[in-house]
């Protein structure tokens, strides 16, 4: 478990630089809370207009919304290394990785943990919590849960992992591959089943975001995902999540051998 | 031209306190603290002159400049240029001036340089016919023909450095400020600039206010230094004078066959009357002596009688030096 | 007034050189505008008759709000930061012009060519290619009339006014703390609501429309997309435009007098 040492290591040590600049991440944290805040907003003011979305009410959609923010902040805080990579890549800086003996995967992991974020966090998180106080599910709902979320945050850092490692052949950042972070988001804010069939299954059997977030609220709230799925289908799907961070990290390896054979 | 009395300029500056508790009191309770970056700065300069203007940074070169191009009022002090007061009537000042920053362009980036050039005759509102003559003297003079369409991110940085002298010569100003123009430029980039500013200034008759940290382009232009330390004129004269004015010492070169001999020369160094040694590396050895108390006639007769050298050489000492002894004897830094 | 337009022209010039970006940026902007369309089409089918917007006018409300979305006044100008970062300023207070106008010339250029860049082809997405996705019912829909096409046009010219203006506000306000970061984030927070970039407006609860109606930010988006889809009958035209004017009088007045005290600052800087 060195590896585990010395990611702690790495983030102490970001953390604390961070630190020195206690005001500037209080504000920001505000900032993008308020930022965040209003999103929710607008799903508020939809509701208030039209009482509900194909039977879906307000607190059922706020566990979506909250989960699907405190998952995504979750990875964005632990992966931002990966997000600056490309200039990494481009300026050649990337080399001083390979230099050292540990895994790449671990140092660019290591690279940042950014509390910049911590604003969506608190959002989602509260958010969440209000939901889940109006419904109150049962404890086998809160152990989906707590199965769920961290499979849900590793789904999300695979993602940003896999738009890193293209970076390695593309040298440029892929814009597109926004898509499917605060696509994925964006897309996870509302119950699935309310999308046109071809989305929901580019999110189910493509990049599986549905499996970590959509079934598993339903089987909290023992509803079915689909016509003729049972609510207990959610107990078992996030553990795509994991799963995709495993592929991810699959590919990130390629990339980086890529990388060493070509020095780009 | 411009008759500048008794300028002064002092800042007020809000002192920075860290911390993210300090921080929230200096909202309600701030320190400040007074930077003065002019002390009574007089001087004048006539239709056509190339003056040099030197000082260390914090010396309040940025500040004369950006009170004679109007930016900055001066606490007090009268100035005029060309019959106007820069800081009153901005906009019609300005028409009479151009000013470069060295290292910071005023074209467009990702344009033609023809297109920051029409930019700039719609912004001073030139006339056509006299936008044409004076685009056409600048592109002769600068040699700009070959890149005159060119996007400036694509030019080096002595084109673009010419392009910028150019851009700041369309509305035909009789006064010009370069400030460090010729920072971050290679050697031939400078020579050329050096010679583009010169020819600037005795063809097209424009009056030309260098700042600069390049003495070699004070050696290379300048006819007349001012030189500014501690917010006031330490020196103000040509460089003949600052040679004369600041009693200097001059350097001995001379150069040995070999190693040896030139070590035997250095150990027998306490006969020659005072001269000192500087350094000896090789077969060369320099020495400083003060022309003053020991004229330099005396001391070359004297070596060249007791010993054999292949080549002999007396220096100025370079710029920097003198005007480094002007702050520490005329400052008392 | 020529100087005016000749900065306009150049500044609309440069931008277009960054239609990479631009185009990769509208990957984005298509997959958002799909996501709020089918979330708002899916609200709508219970939906019985009392929404205070239809469903098509809805739809091409958020459409007309993703073609348009560089207009919004929620970023600084990047070429200003820059300038003011580098020291190249300088040479703005330098000119026989206005530095606010030559600033506020700079931003309207800005803002101009990256709306032309990208709202021609999402509107061609959202007429041809919703269609040839199989998805018509999703579709923009044309404006309601050649009258009411009008209006929309007179108040988006108005509204590109507008939004440089609240532009400038940023802008200026970079003088003090170039990163901006802080009050890039609380302004385009209060911006993207009150706009109508959200959700549509008028979709917002009762209580708050007469807070929104009296916001300059309405007269950004929303008013002149509910022009185009005759949720705003053309007679209304001119209290639309009324309501952007004064807001873009205030903002002009404010930004100015917000410059001049800016200006004080950046001189200081560099003795």
């Amino acid at each position: 478990m060195n590896g585990a040492r010395l990611y702690w290591r790495f983030i102490s040590a970001s953390v604390k630089s961070q630190m020195q600049y206690r005001w500037s991440i209080l504000l920001q944290t505000i900032g993008t809370l308020l930022v965040t805040a209003i999103e929710f907003f607008g799903v508020y003011a939809l509701f208030s207009r039209f009482g509900s979305l194909k039977g879906w009410t307000l607190p059922e959609a706020a566990l979506f919304y909250g989960f699907i923010n405190t998952a995504f902040s979750l990875a964005d805080a632990c992966t931002r290394g990966f997000d600056t990579l490309s200039t990494h890549v481009r300026m050649g800086t990337f080399d001083r990785y390979l230099l050292r003996p540990v895994s790449t995967g671990l140092q660019v992991f290591g690279s940042e943990f950014t509390l910049r974020r911590a604003g969506r966090f608190i959002q989602g998180a509260g958010v969440f919590v209000w939901g889940w106080l109006q419904l109150r599910p049962d404890t086998a709902g809160a152990a989906v849960i707590a199965f769920a979320l961290p499979s849900a945050a590793a789904l999300f850092s695979g993602i940003i992992i896999i738009s890193g490692a293209v970076t390695f052949w593309t040298v440029e950042s892929m814009e597109a591959m926004n898509i499917l972070t605060y696509g994925g988001v964006q897309t996870g804010m509302y119950p699935l089943d309310v999308y046109r069939k071809w989305l929901s299954c580019f999110f189910i059997f493509f990049v599986p975001i549905g499996l970590v977030s959509y079934f598993p609220i339903c089987a909290v709230l023992h509803r079915s995902p689909f016509n003729g799925i049972p609510f207990w289908v959610g107990y078992i799907t996030p553990a795509a999540g994991p799963l995709f961070f495993f592929v991810a990290l699959i590919i990130w390896r390629s990339g980086v051998r890529h990388y060493s054979s070509t020095g780009t | 031209m411009i008759e500048v009395h008794d300028i002064t300029k002092t800042y007020t500056v809000a002192k920075k306190t860290e911390g993210a508790f300090s921080s929230i009191a200096s909202l309600f309770r701030r320190t400040y603290h007074h930077v003065t970056a002019l002390d009574r700065v007089s001087f004048s300069i006539k239709e056509g002159e190339l003056i040099g203007y030197i000082g260390p940074n914090g010396a309040g070169k940025s500040t004369t400049v950006k009170i004679l191009s109007g930016i900055l009022v001066p606490d007090s002090g009268t100035c005029t240029v060309d019959g106007f007061v820069p800081w009153k009537d901005r906009k019609a000042y300005v028409r009479h001036i151009g000013v470069v920053f060295g290292q910071k362009t005023q074209l467009w980036w990702d344009l033609p340089v023809s297109d920051s050039f029409a930019l700039l005759r719609d912004i001073y509102a030139i006339e056509p016919g006299a936008y044409k003559r004076s685009l056409e003297a600048v592109t002769e003079l600068l040699s700009l023909g070959a890149f005159l369409d060119t996007p400036v991110r694509h030019l080096s940085l002595g084109q673009r450095m010419r392009c910028d002298l150019a851009a700041s010569l369309l509305h035909s100003p009789r006064l010009l400020f370069l400030d460090e123009p010729t920072i971050g430029l290679d050697a031939v980039a400078k020579f050329a600039v050096r010679d583009f500013v010169r020819q600037i200034n005795e063809t097209m008759k424009v009056t030309v206010i260098l700042t600069t940290h390049d003495m070699d382009d004070i050696e290379a232009l300048a006819g007349r230094i001012l030189i500014l330390g501690d917010g006031r004129v330490a020196f103000d004269g040509s460089i003949s004078t600052l040679r004369t004015s600041v009693p200097a010492h001059r350097y001995l070169v001379l150069d040995f066959p070999s190693k040896a001999e030139a070590d035997h020369f250095t150990g027998t160094m306490k006969n020659l009357h005072g001269a000192d040694l500087v350094d000896s590396e090789g077969g060369r050895v320099r020495m400083a002596f003060d022309p003053q108390l020991l004229p330099p006639q005396v001391l070359v007769k004297d070596i060249t009688e007791n010993h054999a050298f292949s080549d002999i050489s007396i220096e100025h000492p370079p710029v920097e030096e003198l005007i480094a002894r002007i702050y520490r004897e005329r400052l008392g830094q | 007034m020529i100087c005016f337009i000749s900065v306009v022209l150049r500044s609309f010039k440069n931008s277009l050189q960054y239609r990479g970006a631009a185009i990769a940026g509208m990957f984005t902007q298509v997959f958002w505008g799909l996501i709020m369309i089918m979330v708002l089409d899916a609200f709508f089918m219970n939906e019985t008759g009392t929404a205070p917007i239809s469903r098509v006018q809805s739809i091409t409300y958020i459409w007309l709000g993703q073609a348009f979305l560089s207009l919004l006044p929620w970023s600084y100008d990047r070429s200003i930061q820059a300038m003011l970062y580098d020291g190249r300023i300088a040479y703005d207070f330098i000119r026989p012009c206005s530095v606010y106008w030559l600033w506020f010339a700079r931003t309207l250029g800005w803002r101009t060519a990256a709306v032309t860049l990208r709202s021609v082809p999402l509107v061609l997405f959202a007429v041809f290619g919703m269609r040839l996705l199989g998805m018509p019912e999703l579709a923009i829909a044309p404006p309601a009339n050649a009258v009411q096409f009008l209006a929309f046009t007179l108040s988006m010219f108005s509204a590109a006014v507008l939004g440089t203006a609240i532009t400038m506000m940023i802008n200026v306000s970079m003088v003090w703390t170039v990163s901006g970061v802080g009050t890039v984030a609380l302004v385009s927070a209060v911006v993207t609501l009150f706009s109508g970039m959200v959700i549509p407006l008028p979709l917002f609860p009762e209580w708050t429309q007469t807070l929104i109606t009296l916001l300059p930010f309405r007269g950004l988006v929303d008013a002149p997309f509910r022009l185009y889809s005759a949720h705003i009958p053309a007679k209304y035209l001119t209290y639309t435009l009324l309501h952007q004017w004064i807001w873009i009088a205030v903002f002009l007045l404010w930004g100015k007098a917000f410059l001049r005290k800016g200006a004080k600052a950046l001189v200081v800087q560099g003795g």
